[in-house]
């Protein structure tokens, strides 16, 4: 579980030796990554296609993703062969195809999610605060996190994950007098499948992020678990998520889910543990934000490995107008948060998962040649 | 590395602070709204009616009260504002208000009479729109207009609209979202609590109270019918709320026999009787005996039989009296046909979707009661022969 | 000498010139000569030269950092009465001057150097050598019971100002052959004695060799508290939190020993460094391993609640009242809104008064006497606790809040990492104050990701909680009893982990045996 120890001497000096991250950071990693994004609004367009079966819409895109990156990972040995190898030393065509697309689809993902938290935090908590200077915050915290590195993002990840999961499997017993089982019902519709297929089309290239793995595989402590890491990873992810939609559902109805934009919100407005305790709500929200600001920060490290990839200056250097240009261009790239919602729903179902199969499909080509 | 990290950091504190505090607002800027009054006035506009808090007189250590400005009598005041539709009848409130409004503490929701006939849609929209508002205030309807309830005052509360919403508590709490959901449900229709002025009940004290004892029967989001005195108690029952509430029914020419409820349970069965759907509704209830007039022996085992089957006479007689009455004025308040559209979706789709209400007039319930005392701590004693 | 120096105090320190190299004269005049030239308007220099038979001899020390009688006895009664024997530096080292360290030696910087640190120079006329004897003394603090880490249970020595006291005092606590004490002198000046103490074979070679590494490098005019070496050698000089424990308990640094850690111990201070430290040792008493361990595992929850506490808590205050008034019940909103109605100040001005205010009550109250210091502090809690709050200036919940959080940083064990969490707390209150719960949370998280990237000598600042290790987590949050604490922290030790045999629960068994007897 534990890393190993690194044996840098602070300023004395001595070779920085590569970050390592465990399976277990590995599989955390992938967990905040794919379920703090698609908690914030995603709910609502599952609800409004697959109704009161909009729940298992994400057990349906874990098996599917599941299979793509069993795929793509390929064979343990080959998986190992190829983590000496690869993204090391000067890029090939190949590995230069692969960083493009890699790049894209995280920078676009990165502007995506800053928008995302600038306009949760707009809307929830200040709302009068220009989303400039929120998003000037955000970006600095941001670019802290991913120049500190791929452990220290684990780390943080694991702390403040563990922390968010506990909360979220608490919620069904905060709101156990809210919710009413009725409104699963009718269980099973033909109607729904269709509703059921374009609800796990819509997340599937959310759950499809998780193949940012591939780039990380030579800081594996343990390349040979990295697999079954990932897939602990998605399983945990989609099982938290599927949690939430169907507290969701149960305590709002599927009308109000698929109408509200943010529904997760909405929901934890309704936990009421007496009188006292009646205000949890912002509580929770501040456990979410700062792993959502770990997966941005996993976001703009990963464009600055591909940005840097090969390269052999100090990683850091181009980090910070990285991550200033990131938070700029997510200010400046929607007109408002309709525009951002309809990208995220919509846009990004089929954009993000044309890249991911891309990026997945040279992954193999390149494991093939080695 | 690490100077420019400090520079740009200098400067986005500098540059935060000079321009700093875009929604800071103090505590004693805000005007806390604790409930609302929704009127529709004769020519169609909106009237918003606000109960607020007086901070300074609520009392509190450090707070000297300077005297004055304690409203007409207690420590909070009532104002109103019209307009065109909701938000703006809030601005014109606010217009002439020195501190903002604010939504969030808001607990309670009154919709006049008249807005809740012509249906209250649009209320529940702005509580579902607007961030500040919660979807589980609760949802009353005041019998005449909510400004004139607003106005009523409570002796044991400081603040009416908390008195409100403790009385909502002990008898029927419904919140927005779950008014929301039942007039969204097919074949389910919401019920309210109704709030009404009633005259003091002490010597030589005029002027009224607030009371709550019936209950709004919505048809969509409009109001269909008010229960009446015996109806009432009819609705906790479907709706698993008589828990600790009495029931007094005549056992003899002798006198009458309370038993309190302490537990009660509601199941519905569906059968097909000639191809339409019949309902037969069970409800267990399990009570404790609070008084006996006629002085009865329940050791007598006749006797306790005979209890039982008065008490399960008169709980039939008012839940069917209900049922009846809102069938008949198309209002599906047990969630029958919500039942068949959760368990026989094809059938309802096929058959009873479009014209439910129509069936519902010659709908087939049928009320079982299952009855039991648990406990009696003393029969009583005869006092004279 | 890379020291930069003032040419005056370049001729004052004469202490390398040629002279000193030279070797021990055979003649003793010329000898104290040089001495006294060298040891120009040092008054408390004394030379006491007298006869040996016919030999002139002087002794040299310095007043007040030897022990005299034994001076008397070993040394002059002794040289007196065997003053009919021809004298050669042997006869005088093995057969005359009875004290347990003595040596000789022929360079005259040499001399300097030990009468410096507290030993008796012995000069003979005629002979080229001289002859050092060890019999230190003066007056110095005996062992006390160390005022800044109090206990209810446990021992009661603290360390003193004297290295070799405390080293002894270590030594008392762990007899064994492995633990070992490497002497180093650091500050050209000052030739401040430290001690480097490891167990061998639990603390990592590495770590010891990059530990003397760091201390090498020191270059400095003078170490007069182990703080000066500290921030010498820590990882991260600009982060605001402690990466080096400091103690003043005997018992505390022996069981970091016994964990792996490095302790070093600083002539001229009681307080020993201890490193390489992680976040969660400074949350930890020593007398949370004394007691048993039902009371150490509540405290030590509470006090992780309670440093949440005194980093947030008036940050919360502000961003809750003047932004998030939805987050409060509403019978308490109402009830701190009747007591703000009349206090003219924000609340984040309010809350920065009176947290200043208290910053600077605490630290008048540590630098007065004692009698005045409670003086003070009853003075304080009046005006501001009292008074403000009567004449509407300030709020009572503010009062409430920042004598809570005041509370809060006292329960932090350990004073450097309180000093960190009550800086922090300002930075945290600014961002409160300008973007309400949205700037703590970006706040906190930043303060999260800088505890998660430090390091102290290699081991992860934050472990065993980033990176996660969740056995070990069982010494961090709670403290398990001890006889589940069986491994030592694996990030400092890495081959003799077993802190004890398997399975030492006692047992019912042990038990029975006993009441078997009675029967």
């Amino acid at each position: 579980m534990a890393e190993p120890v690194n044996w840098q001497s602070g300023k004395n000096g001595g070779e920085i030796l590569t970050e390592k991250i465990s399976s277990f950071q590995l599989s955390i990693l992938v967990a905040n990554f794919l379920f703090t994004g698609v908690i914030i609004s995603l709910p609502q367009v599952l609800a409004e296609s697959s109704n009161q079966v909009s729940w298992l819409s994400p057990l349906v895109v874990l098996g599917v993703i599941s299979g793509f990156l069993w795929l793509v990972v390929g064979k343990t040995k080959q998986l190992q062969r190829l983590s000496k190898t690869f993204l090391l030393g000067k890029p090939t065509k190949l590995e230069r195809v692969f960083l493009v697309c890699f790049g894209i689809l995280f920078i676009t993902a990165a502007i995506r999610d800053l928008r995302a938290l600038i306009d949760f935090v707009a809307t929830v908590l200040l709302p009068t605060t220009p989303i400039d200077v929120m998003s000037i915050l955000a970006g600095f915290i941001v670019i802290y996190m991913a120049a500190a590195g791929l452990e220290v993002i684990a780390r943080v990840t694991v702390i403040q994950f563990i922390t968010l999961a506990a909360v979220i499997i608490a919620l069904p017993f905060m709101l156990m007098n809210g919710m009413e089982l009725g409104n699963f019902q009718p269980i099973m519709d033909v109607d729904l499948l269709p509703g059921l297929a374009k609800s796990s089309f819509l997340l599937l290239s959310w759950a499809g992020e998780a193949i940012f793995i591939l780039i990380l595989i030579q800081n594996l402590d343990d390349v040979a678990g990295a697999k079954k890491a990932t897939v602990r990873g998605i399983v945990v992810a989609m099982c938290l998520f599927a949690l939430v939609v169907a507290v969701e559902v149960a305590v709002l109805g599927v009308d109000i889910v698929s109408v509200s934009s943010y529904p997760s919100l909405q929901m934890i407005q309704q936990i009421n543990l007496t009188d006292f305790l009646d205000r949890l709500d912002l509580v929770i929200v501040t456990i979410w934000i700062p792993c959502f600001i770990a997966k941005i920060a996993l976001d703009v490290y990963l464009v600055n490995r591909c940005l840097t990839s090969g390269k052999k200056q100090p990683n850091n250097i181009i980090i910070i107008p990285l991550g200033i240009a990131l938070a700029h261009l997510s200010v400046l790239l929607f007109r408002n948060n309709t525009e951002h919602i309809e990208f995220s729903f919509y846009t990004w179902a089929v954009w993000g998962l044309a890249l991911e199969l891309l990026i997945g499909i040279i992954f193999i080509i390149r494991r093939k040649i080695s | 590395m690490r100077r420019t990290s400090l520079l740009l950091l200098a400067l986005i504190l500098s540059s935060t602070l000079l321009t700093a505090c875009w929604d800071r607002v103090e505590v004693n800027d805000l005007a806390y709204v604790l409930a609302t009054g929704f009127d529709k006035e004769e020519d169609g506009t909106y009237r918003v009616s606000v109960q607020v808090p007086l901070p300074s007189s609520l009392g509190g250590a450090g707070s000297s009260g300077g005297g004055g400005g304690t409203g007409e009598d207690g420590p909070y005041f009532v104002d109103s504002g019209s307009g065109r539709n909701i938000r703006e009848s809030n601005d014109d409130l606010q217009a002439r208000m020195s501190r903002k409004l604010y939504f969030a503490h808001r607990r309670v929701v009154i919709v006049g009479e008249k807005m809740a006939k012509e249906g209250m849609g649009e209320i529940l929209n702005t509580i579902l729109i607007q961030p500040q508002s919660r979807l589980s205030s609760f949802i009353i309807m005041s019998k005449g207009e909510a400004l004139e309830v607003l106005n009523l005052k409570n002796r044991l509360e400081q603040l009416p609209g908390e008195a409100i919403r403790e009385m909502a508590k002990t008898s029927l709490e419904m919140r927005a979202h779950e008014v929301l959901q039942d007039i969204k449900r097919p074949g389910k229709e919401g019920v309210i609590p109704v709030i009404e002025k009633s005259d003091k009940q002490v010597k030589g004290e005029s002027g009224q109270e607030i009371k709550m004892q019936s209950f709004a029967i919505l048809l969509g989001d409009k109001v269909n019918f008010i229960t009446n005195e015996k109806e009432s108690p009819a609705v906790l029952w479907l709706h698993n709320r008589m828990r600790g509430k009495s029931i007094t029914f005549p056992y003899s020419e002798e006198g009458e026999i309370t038993l309190r409820i302490i537990q009660d349970k509601v199941t519905k069965d569906f059968r097909m009787v000639n191809g339409k759907p019949a309902f037969t509704v069970k409800i267990k209830a399990t009570s404790t005996l609070m008084e006996n007039e006629p002085y009865i022996s329940l050791d007598d085992p006749k006797i306790y039989k005979k209890v039982i089957k008065k008490m399960e006479e008169e709980i039939t007689n008012q839940v069917e009296e209900l049922l009846n009455h809102a069938h008949a004025e198309g209002s599906d308040i047990a969630g029958f046909g919500w039942y068949l559209y959760r368990n026989h979706n094809p059938t309802w789709d096929e058959k009873w979707k479009d014209d439910w209400s129509a069936h519902l007039k010659d709908l087939e319930v049928k009320v079982e009661i299952e009855g039991e005392i648990q406990r009696m701590t003393n029969t009583g004693m005869k006092v004279k022969e | 000498m890379k020291l930069r120096r003032n040419k005056q105090s370049e001729k004052k320190s004469n202490l390398h010139t040629d002279k000193t190299e030279s070797q021990v004269h055979s003649s003793l005049d010329e000898n104290i000569d040089i001495l006294k030239e060298l040891f120009e308007d040092c008054s408390d220099v004394i030379y006491r030269t007298f006869k040996v038979g016919s030999h002139q001899a002087c002794i040299i020390f310095i007043d007040g950092l030897i022990d005299a009688n034994s001076i008397q006895f070993h040394v002059l009664d002794a040289l007196e009465e065997a003053s009919r024997e021809s004298l050669s530096i042997e006869i005088v080292k093995d057969k005359i001057v009875s004290i347990g360290s003595v040596k000789e030696t022929e360079k005259l910087d040499a001399i300097v150097k030990d009468i410096l640190s507290g030993n008796t120079g012995l000069l003979i006329d005629g002979l080229n050598e001289a002859l050092i004897v060890d019999a230190k003394g003066g007056s110095r603090r005996s062992v006390a019971e160390p005022e800044t880490e109090t206990v209810i249970r446990g021992p009661r020595e603290g360390f003193t100002e004297s290295l070799r006291v405390n080293t002894a005092l270590v030594r008392h606590k762990i007899r064994s052959n492995r633990l070992k004490m490497i002497a180093k002198t650091v500050g050209e000046e000052t030739q401040t004695n430290i001690a480097i103490l490891y167990v061998d074979g639990l603390a990592r070679p590495e770590l010891v060799k990059e530990v003397m590494a760091r201390i090498e490098k020191i270059e400095i005019d003078a170490v007069l508290e182990s703080g000066y070496i500290e921030e010498l050698i820590e990882d991260n000089s600009w982060s605001l939190f402690p990466q080096i424990q400091n103690t003043e308990r005997p018992d505390t640094l022996a069981a970091n020993l016994l964990e792996g850690r490095v302790g070093v111990i600083v002539d001229g201070t009681p307080f020993a460094l201890i490193l390489p430290t992680t976040f969660w040792q400074f949350l930890q008493a020593s007398e949370d391993y004394y007691h048993r361990f039902h009371i150490s595992v509540f405290l030590r929850v509470i006090r992780v609640i309670f440093i949440f506490l005194a980093l947030e808590l008036p940050a919360i205050y502000i961003a809750v009242t003047t932004y998030h008034q939805e987050m409060l019940p509403t019978n308490l909103l109402f009830s701190v809104a009747s007591s703000r109605e009349a206090i003219p100040f924000p609340a984040f001005i309010e809350a920065l008064i009176m947290e200043v205010a208290f910053e600077a009550l605490r630290e008048a109250g540590i630098r007065l006497p004692k009698v005045i210091g409670q003086a003070v502090s009853i003075l304080g809690a009046l005006v501001i606790g009292q008074a403000a709050v009567e004449a509407g200036i300030v709020s009572a919940p503010m009062v409430i809040i920042v004598s809570l959080t005041g509370i809060a940083s006292f329960t932090i064990p350990r004073f450097n990492m309180a000093i960190s969490i009550r800086l922090l707390r300002f930075p945290i209150m600014i961002l409160a104050g300008v973007f309400g719960l949205y700037g703590i949370v970006l706040g906190s998280t930043f303060i999260l990701t800088h505890l998660c990237k430090l390091r102290s000598f290699g081991v992860p600042y934050f472990s065993p909680l980033g990176p996660l290790n969740l056995r070990e987590l069982r010494d961090v949050f709670i403290r398990a009893p001890w006889w589940a604490l069986d491994k030592r922290p694996s990030q400092t030790v890495k081959d003799d982990v077993r802190r004890q045999k398997e399975n030492v629960r006692p047992t019912k068994k042990q038990r029975s045996g006993l009441e078997g007897g009675n029967a």
